[in-house]
Parts: structure tokens; C-alpha cells; sequence
């Protein structure tokens, strides 16, 4: 049971996070000794059912309506990098 | 027995004009500035506004409708959306975000007359149980600044208990409200799941968590939750419900109360820490209340089973910090390294380890295999506590195993310090209301107690913790 560097590397790249090599050797010991702790919950006695109720409304639906947002500038003034009103973004392609 | 209580004094002094909220906050004010560059309860003091929010309160109080607040001072925890206010999350990733909207609770404390001083310091994205992983650097213990406040609601723990502030709001994923409540020596409530909108909270793990109060007492809690409690068409989750808060406070029966009590919920806690939980206990039953032995067999299965749901959860909550839209930013030459460099950069240690975990735990050929099962797991711990609690009226056992440690002693063993979160779990991940109050004090450290009680018995659960202050008296040694 643990996982490798390659398979650590390749949750991180899926995670988008870049990480360090030293963050990387720090990792790897603590991610199987978290792991092999959470393996614990396998000898319950689980039975099939999920039941979770979490909140009274689960089924309550509401209609889909617009609400105009009071101060659309302050969220315009929040973007990292800017042009005009739009935020601005690398090439994705 | 004790006549009145600090909260319900001060709110009797304001009402009736003996103290005004403006000499209220000057006084509040002159502790923060020689008290917090020890604690660093806060990441930002918003002076100019608390006079604003006190003239208005002063102006109500006039008025005759300076209800429920009355120029009581809040602090609110910084993952809480404050309009026009910097919001971190303890997080370089968000070291200059301000948000363009105000979270409903903050709301609905500015609607009754609170007074808000500033946003408190806290475990970066209310990931950790010490108060330790703030960008911000630690907030340390306001009963011993060696020591941790607990996490991660760290300076909302330490502000209330050092009286910078009268109330604070903070918020419970799994254990962040009880945990520095405990530490600190303080009141802390973690509401039923729903009951208290999480509109304008950044979520660390949306089926888990809970925004709740800290206080000195019972009495501010009530008042905490009166204001904060309710439906909210923002969060569709919330109850169309109010609980008598106020209107029970003083309605405790000892003679018609069980409670529910197993050795198995003190397996590896502190000899102080026990001692103060059986002191507890017998308080109750002296005073007529039956103690019945319940049965949790799988209790030792939270933490682990904790851990399942939250990091995917986390992980997903996460996604949205890229560095494009708020926060920071570092500029890749591709829009994966833009991401995944301002991600590297943003974040600390911990929110890394657990955005991995959490991937890890919900990518494809995994999910069945961990997050299946932890579902499967929660359904059972929730239906073994809802099984205790048909036959006692709310569980009383420890808050945190251990006693406040020392700053860095655990820092670097995750499994050790998520072990501190074993006895808060539960009522996460059952839904369930539990309400950290000091039950002894060894030496010079608070020592919490723990009331867990069914869903939407917040107010009776703060009324069992009212008669104990009133006619209890914590253990000490």
C-alpha cells in the first residue's frame, strides 16, 4: 500500500498545484501515513446504505430568477490583470 | 451560585446607559492596541467603521430599539465576506481580496446593533486545529502565550477570552469553533447543519460546515444565535426555522434531563482532561439529572472517516483560486502554469497536502475505493449517534483530548494534530449541535467540555451549559 513519486507527481498536475522538491520528499512519507490511517474505515462493518441527511429541505427546489448584482465594478476591480472591463487571461491553446 | 453573567452585565450596562457603546469601544480599543501585538487575534482592526456602527447603535439605543447588540464588540473570523473590507483566510492567496459582498450572519449582526472591530486571524482557509498555519504568523494562547489557541477559529478564540472583543463569529468544518473555544477557556457553539446561512463564508468542506458564536457564556451565545440563526433564500441548504434561544436560557431541568455518557468517548484523553468531564458529569447528576450508559462502537472511526469527506470536498472548494479571476497571481506562460504556479505560490503547506489528498481520494480510480466508502461510513456513525441519543437528551464528553500545547510542538506531524480534532468530528459529520464550555482548568489551562445534543437542540444544549455556570463550578487542579 502508498503511493510513488510518479503517481504523487501526477495527482499534483491534476490538482494544478506545482510543488517543490522539497515539498515533494516532504509529501510523499505523510501521504502514505495519512493514507494508511484512512484505510481504517475498510474493516467497519459497513453495510450498503448510505443514508445522510444533511438538511431538512434536500428536495426543495426554488425558481431560477435573475437578481441583478449591486456593485458588478467591485468584482471588476478584484481581476489580478485587467483590460477595460474584462479580465485577462494566458493563451489556453 | 453566580447572579449574573459577564455578556448579560455588559448588555444591562449599555441598555440602561451606564456605559455608553462609544466608551464601550474606546475601552475595547485601548485593549487591542496593548494586548494583540502578543496574540495577533487580528489580521484587520476596522477602527474607522466601529466608531460608524457605534454612533448608530448609540443613536438606536436612544431611540429605544438598540436591540439585540447594543454596541456589543465582534470580531469576525476572516473567511467571513465583510463589502469593501480586506478578506484573507489567513492566506497569501488572498492578502489583497476585498470582497464585493457581505456574508448573510455578518449581515445580521450589523442589522442588530453589533459592533464590528475586525476580522480575526485563523488557520489558513480554517485548515488546522492550533491556530498555527495563518499567513499571518500564529495568534498564540490568550491564557498562555506559549501555547497554541487552537484552530482554527484561533484569534476568535483568543480575542474573547483576552476581551478585545465581546462576541466573535467564527466557523465549524470539525472542531474550528470548539477546538480554541476549548483552549482558550471560552463559550463556543457549533449549530445544527443549516440552521446559520454560510452565504459569504469561504468553504472549506460545504457539507460539513457551520458558522456559529463564541462568547464568555451561555447568555452570549443566545444572543449570538438569536441574531445570526434563520432561513436564507442566499443558501439553499438553511431551515425554515428559529430556535428559542433567549426564551429557554433559563428553562434547564435538571430532573427531566438524561444524559448520555460512554467510557469509550474518554479512550486516550488526558488524566486532567477526564477528571474535568467526570466532574462535570457528577455535577449534573447531583442535581437529579440521570446518566444513562449509551453506545457508540464505531466511534473511533470519525476522525478517519472525517478526513474521507472532507479532503475531496476541500480539494473541490479549492478549485476556484487559479490566480485569474481574485487573488494571487503568478504569470506562466501557459494558462496551466499561470494556474498552477499562482496555486504554488498562494498557498501554504498544509492547503497543498490537502487539496492533494482530496484529488487523490476523488479521482476516477479512486472514488469508489475511498469516498464510496466514507459515505458509507458517515451513514453509520450518524445512525449509532442518532441510536444514543433516543435514549439520552444530549451527550456529554471532552472537547479536545489533550490540554493547549506548545506553539511548534505538532506542526510538523499532521497525524498528530489531526488527532485533536477526534472528539469534534462527530458532530460534523452528523449534523448535530455541540457547545464547548470550560469545565476545569489545570493549573492555568482551560480544559472544555463537550455537549452534543440531537438536531435542533441547539437552545437546549446552551441552557444545560447556563445552569452549569450558574450553579456549577469548573473542576481545578
Amino acid at each position: 500500500m502508498g503511493i510513488t513519486r510518479e503517481e504523487l507527481l501526477h495527482v499534483a498536475k491534476i490538482a494544478r498545484i506545482e510543488l517543490s522538491e522539497q515539498e515533494i520528499e516532504e509529501l510523499l512519507p505523510q501521504f502514505n501515513e495519512i493514507l494508511s490511517l484512512l484505510e481504517r474505515v475498510k474493516s467497519l462493518p459497513l453495510s450498503d446504505e448510505t443514508t445522510i441527511k444533511t438538511t431538512e429541505n434536500m428536495d426543495e427546489f426554488r425558481e431560477d430568477r435573475v437578481a441583478p448584482f449591486e456593485d458588478p465594478d467591485a468584482i471588476v476591480e478584484q481581476f489580478p490583470r485587467r483590460e477595460g472591463r474584462l479580465a485577462k487571461v494566458p493563451r489556453n491553446l | 451560585m453566580v447572579e449574573t453573567t459577564y455578556t448579560e452585565e455588559l448588555i444591562h450596562r449599555l441598555k440602561t446607559g451606564e456605559i455608553s457603546p462609544e466608551e464601550h469601544l474606546e475601552e475595547k480599543l485601548d485593549t487591542i492596541r496593548s494586548r494583540d501585538s502578543e496574540l495577533n487575534a487580528f489580521i484587520t482592526v476596522t477602527e474607522e467603521l466601529a466608531r460608524k456602527l457605534t454612533q448608530k447603535a448609540a443613536e438606536a439605543i436612544k431611540e429605544g430599539h438598540g436591540e439585540l447588540f447594543y454596541g456589543l464588540i465582534w470580531g469576525i473570523k476572516d473567511n467571513f465576506a465583510l463589502k469593501g473590507v480586506r478578506m484573507t483566510c489567513g492566506s497569501k492567496m488572498l492578502e489583497h481580496y476585498v470582497p464585493p459582498y457581505t456574508a448573510t450572519p455578518v449581515e445580521r449582526i450589523l442589522e442588530n446593533n453589533g459592533v464590528i472591530v475586525g476580522k480575526l486571524n485563523m488557520d489558513e482557509f480554517a485548515c488546522g486545529s492550533s491556530g498555527e498555519t495563518s499567513y499571518f504568523g500564529p495568534t498564540r494562547n490568550a491564557r498562555d502565550p506559549e501555547r497554541v489557541p487552537g484552530g482554527s477559529s484561533s484569534g476568535a478564540g483568543a480575542a474573547v477570552a483576552a476581551e478585545l472583543v465581546d462576541l466573535a463569529l467564527g466557523s465549524d468544518t470539525g472542531g474550528s469553533i470548539r477546538n480554541p473555544a476549548s483552549f482558550n477557556g471560552v463559550v463556543g457553539l457549533k449549530p445544527t447543519y443549516s440552521l446559520v446561512s454560510r452565504y459569504g463564508l469561504a468553504d472549506l468542506a460545504m457539507s460539513l460546515d457551520v458558522p456559529g458564536p463564541l462568547a464568555q457564556d451561555a447568555f452570549g451565545i443566545a444572543l449570538a444565535m438569536e441574531a445570526i440563526q434563520g432561513y436564507d433564500s442566499r443558501d439553499r441548504v438553511t431551515a425554515h426555522r428559529r430556535l428559542p434561544f433567549l426564551d429557554s436560557l433559563d428553562s434547564f431541568d435538571p430532573d427531566r434531563t438524561r444524559i448520555g455518557f460512554t467510557e469509550a468517548l474518554l479512550d486516550g484523553v488526558e488524566p486532567a482532561v477526564r477528571k474535568a468531564t467526570l466532574h462535570v458529569l457528577k455535577f449534573f447528576e447531583s442535581k437529579g439529572t440521570e446518566i444513562v450508559e449509551v453506545e457508540l462502537p464505531d466511534i473511533w472511526a470519525a476522525f478517519p472517516t472525517y478526513y474521507l469527506v472532507m479532503y475531496p470536498e476541500f480539494a473541490s472548494a479549492m478549485q476556484k483560486f487559479d490566480g485569474l479571476k481574485y487573488g494571487h497571481r503568478v504569470d506562466g506562460q501557459t494558462l496551466y502554469d499561470t494556474v498552477a504556479r499562482s496555486r504554488a505560490e498562494g498557498f501554504g503547506k498544509e492547503i497543498k497536502r490537502r487539496i492533494i489528498m482530496g484529488t487523490y481520494i476523488s479521482m476516477a480510480e479512486h472514488a469508489g475505493k475511498w469516498y464510496t466508502l466514507a459515505l458509507k461510513a458517515r451513514s453509520m456513525i450518524q445512525r449509532s449517534f442518532q441510536r444514543a441519543l433516543e435514549r439520552a437528551d444530549f451527550l456529554l464528553f471532552p472537547t479536545v483530548p489533550v490540554l493547549p500545547f506548545k506553539l511548534g510542538e505538532r506542526i510538523n506531524d499532521p497525524v498528530q494534530m489531526y488527532m485533536a480534532d477526534a472528539l469534534t468530528v462527530p458532530a460534523n459529520l452528523t449534523g448535530m449541535p455541540a457547545i464547548s464550555f470550560p469545565g476545569g482548568w489545570k493549573d492555568h489551562l482551560p480544559i472544555g467540555v463537550q455537549l452534543l445534543g440531537n438536531h435542533f437542540q441547539d437552545h437546549f444544549i446552551v441552557s444545560a451549559v447556563r445552569f452549569f455556570e450558574k450553579e456549577g463550578r469548573p473542576w481545578s487542579e
